[in-house]
């Protein structure tokens, strides 16, 4: 805190107070989660993105027409549309209105570049073209360096380290940059909150957790001062190292830079000013913190979006624990009275258990499934008979990203039946199927009890049957064939790594022998799943 | 690009195997040799005693001779079955190289007894004259590069709805292979060999007959089997031997007959020559001792009661 508060100061004294009068507000933020050769994908840029863009909307004054949301974009995606946010903010100053460009960057940044997909953008062209900016106020905010350890951090190659110039007495009239670490550090990703400290800190404090003054309105200063202090502290004891972020400024005229204004929209969570003075923990339904808040004597208004949470609070030698709603369009005032004391073993904010739900692991599944083939019965002159199977998958979670996989699987089948042709009746045999997968598959809600996930499948089905009884002297035929299909399936939490899961797949099967035809079969299976998580 | 869609398409959607329900159909229109052979209980099958010690003679509780002929005539009849249609069975166990709607080819195989020969095994669906389905099937062979000529030919009619059952008859060509493919001593003295069979009613039937070639060592013009069994496994095995070169016996016929328990009754009888008439017959009982035995001929003996007999319906 020593560290940022000379920072901290210093913008303060060249920004002055909040502004008189309204400002026009552009925002462009960017999420990449892939950074091309030599990087490996990361997982939470987009979703960085998608919340500042969420939180300037609800909180920071930004129209959504006047806000560019771009994940996974192309350099020159992301000049193009610098370029008409400019031209707008240009149009805005035109007609005399006072203007605020506010961009914003997740993702890989490698060798004095922007590492966006396959392409790159040099750090000193999109500075330049910040600098120029057309904005009366400019802030950057780049969110981007190199891999960690435990953590996942940005980037995998050692290379010179991102940096984002700090020298604050360059001409840059009216911006500020902010980076998520200093130049020699990793900026890192944590499976426990699902996004990057830096980003995840800076949503957080803009909500309001970052309102030191109470006023609330939340300032850049104040949320970068919030940003920083917990970043370090998130990540002092990390793998990856303390993560420091920085923060540079050039900017002439007077008047702070208020970023989001908690109060003004009405919806949120109110502490009364008569509530128990000290730390409060706001915690969503899957176990994360999204504010925290130290209440003195005055209200506190946390602008929490609409939905389901918990408030802890931590005394000497238990926990205060309550729980409260948001409506949409309503402010919930706090009722710490109706809180329930808790033993710490019982504290509701989850550990890496949760959130590694969203990280790249394996899994094994035992499964249990039923093969119906789309077909007549072969008593009645059809190929294939339906079967019962038992088999063994493993999956790859988030391995191209959050949410999508990559699975193995081998089946073995078998049932007895009987075979009619044109000149024989009942002939009976045995029959067996063994059949090798592979699917790609994507999971909705990772982290949540029930994760619901589809995708493709392919499997390579090896069928046999050896006639038995008066055919017991007719060869045994055999059928091989590749058969793509399509699962749909839902996953119920049973345990921190156990889940049960009901799968239905669908298939398409080519028989080409006797005849050509388009089958198929459908197969529901229940399974029983470990994860192998941290 | 195109072709590369084109080929992602064929992978995904390959199938291959020997997946077929009509194939089951023209193997079936193959004889199976174990259908075919004689079944009589033997002494594996039985608790005998005094079979090993037999003594000559006709006398009741001797183990029986008849027997011990009949036995060995089943165990002709069915090494026969077994080189007749040995190739056959084998080829069965393959499914077929080429396929069609109306026929199945197996083959052509080299021929590893005859160099330069291959030979293939075909089998056709086609329609009598009366408009019922008949499979005809022939083994054939050829020198590579010449035509192929005829090993083994044969016609089936399926029975509809009654599994692996039917009528059919073969015809094994040995005057047209003998010549060109190595074959063993039994067979040059051979001209021809027909067989035919009823499956699909009771008793099932399986007859052989030999034509011997004119002036063949052994003397023999043809020589008749033929094997019948009811479901309840009692049957029956005949066969008649014709040698025109002896005056006295030119032709005679035995004819056994057992239960399931293995009791039975041997027949002799001289069809033709001097002797025409002459018979001899053995009864035995379950543990295959002489329960009965006379010779028709004058000063021919007998010995037991004919009441003593095994009485053996149906044949």
């Amino acid at each position: 805190m020593t560290r940022v508060l000379p920072l901290v100061l210093a913008a303060s004294a060249a920004w002055g107070q909040a502004p008189t009068g309204p400002v026009h507000r552009f925002a462009l933020l960017v999420g990449n989660n892939e950074g091309g050769d030599g990087t490996r994908a990361l997982l939470y840029s987009r979703d960085d993105a998608r919340r500042l863009h969420d939180v300037l909307l609800r909180l920071g004054g930004v129209k959504a027409d006047d806000a560019m949301l771009l994940l996974e974009p192309s350099a020159d995606d992301v000049l193009t549309a610098l370029g008409e946010l400019e031209r707008r903010s240009k149009d805005a100053r035109t007609r005399g209105e006072r203007t605020a460009f506010f961009f914003y960057y997740s993702g890989h940044a490698q060798d004095g570049a922007l590492r966006l997909g396959s392409t790159k953008l040099p750090l000193e062209s999109i500075k330049a073209r910040l600098a120029q900016g057309a904005a009366d106020m400019r802030v950057a905010v780049f969110d981007a360096c190199r891999s960690g350890a435990l953590t996942r951090t940005k980037g995998v190659r050692k290379a010179p380290a991102f940096e984002v110039e700090t020298d604050a007495t360059r001409a840059a009239k009216g911006l500020v940059i902010l980076t998520s670490s200093a130049s020699d550090e990793d900026s890192q990703e944590s499976d426990v909150i699902g996004a990057s400290y830096f980003s995840y800190h800076l949503a957080t404090g803009l909500i309001g957790s970052a309102d030191q003054n109470v006023d609330g309105r939340v300032s850049l200063a104040e949320a970068y001062a919030y940003a920083y202090e917990r970043t370090v502290a998130s990540t002092v004891d990390s793998a990856g190292g303390p993560q420091h972020p920085t923060f540079s400024f050039d900017l002439a005229g007077n008047g702070d830079l208020v970023l989001t204004d908690v109060v003004q929209r009405r919806e949120g969570l109110l502490v009364p000013a008569s509530a128990p003075s000290g730390s409060y923990i706001l915690i969503d339904p899957r176990g994360v913190v999204v504010a925290e808040l130290m209440k003195t004597d005055v209200e506190r208004v946390i602008a929490l979006p609409p939905g389901s949470y918990l408030a802890k609070r931590r005394l000497r030698d238990h926990l205060r624990i309550g729980a409260f709603e948001v409506r949409e369009g309503e402010v919930t005032t706090l009722n710490e009275a109706g809180f329930r004391d808790a033993k710490f073993s019982d504290d509701p904010v989850k550990g890496t258990g949760i959130s590694s739900l969203s990280a790249r692991h394996w899994s094994l599944s035992a499964s249990g499934a039923y093969q119906a083939v789309f077909d007549r019965p072969t008593t009645a002159g059809g190929y294939f008979p339906s079967a019962p199977m038992v088999g063994a998958e493993a999956s790859l979670h988030n391995f191209f990203g959050k949410g999508f996989g990559l699975g193995l699987d081998l089946h073995y089948g078998w049932t007895t039946g009987a075979v009619s042709t044109t000149f024989q009746s009942n002939l009976p045999y045995t029959y067996s199927l063994v059949s090798v997968g592979a699917g790609l598959f994507y999971e909705w809600n990772t982290q949540g009890s029930w994760v619901p996930f589809g995708g493709v499948h392919l499997a390579v089905n090896v069928m046999s049957r050896t006639f038995t009884g008066a055919g017991s002297t007719f060869a045994a035929q055999t059928f091989t064939t590749m058969s793509p299909g399509i699962a749909l399936g839902i996953k119920y939490r049973i345990s921190t790594r156990f889940s049960a899961l009901a799968r239905a797949r669908v298939h398409y099967l080519l028989y080409n022998v006797d005849e050509t035809r388009s089958l198929g079969y459908a197969e529901m299976g229940l399974l029983l799943d470990y994860e192998f998580r941290e | 690009m195109r072709a590369l869609t084109f080929f992602t398409a064929a992978v995904l959607l390959s199938a291959c195997g020997n997946w077929s329900n009509q194939d089951l159909d023209f193997v079936n229109a193959l004889p199976d040799r174990e259908s075919l052979k004689s079944k009589l209980p033997t002494a594996s099958d039985k608790r005998l005693g005094g079979y090993d010690t037999r003594k000559d003679g006709l006398n009741v509780g001797d183990p029986s001779g008849a027997y011990a002929s009949t036995k060995e005539a089943k165990a002709t009849f069915n090494g026969l079955i077994d080189s007749i249609l040995g190739l056959v069975d084998t080829i069965r166990q393959y499914p077929p190289t080429t396929r069609s709607s109306e026929s199945r080819v197996w083959g052509p195989f080299t021929d590893q007894n005859n160099a330069g020969f291959e030979f293939r095994l075909t089998v056709t669906q086609q329609l009598t004259n009366d408009g019922d389905p008949q499979f005809a099937w022939a083994l054939e062979s050829h020198k590579v590069g010449s035509d192929y000529f005829p090993i083994v030919t044969g016609k089936y009619l399926p029975t509809t709805d009654t599994l692996a059952k039917g009528q059919g008859s073969m015809t094994v060509h040995v005057s047209s292979f003998k010549s060109q493919l190595k074959v063993d001593d039994g067979l040059k003295s051979l001209d021809q060999i027909d067989v035919s069979y009823v499956t699909d009613s009771f008793p099932n039937v399986a007859q052989m007959q030999f034509a011997f070639s004119d002036g063949n060592a052994s003397g023999l013009s043809s020589i008749g089997y033929r094997s019948r069994i009811q479901a309840d496994t009692s049957g029956a095995l005949q066969f008649l031997a014709t040698t025109p070169a002896d005056p006295n016996i030119k032709a005679v016929e035995y004819t056994s007959v057992w239960l399931p328990s293995g009791a039975g009754k041997a027949v002799g009888t001289v069809r033709e020559g001097l002797f025409t008439g002459a018979s001899q017959t053995e009864c035995w009982d379950e543990s295959f001792h002489v329960t009965y035995a006379a010779q028709s001929w004058p000063g021919g003996a007998t010995s037991g009661a004919v009441k003593d007999c095994a009485d053996v319906p149906g044949f």
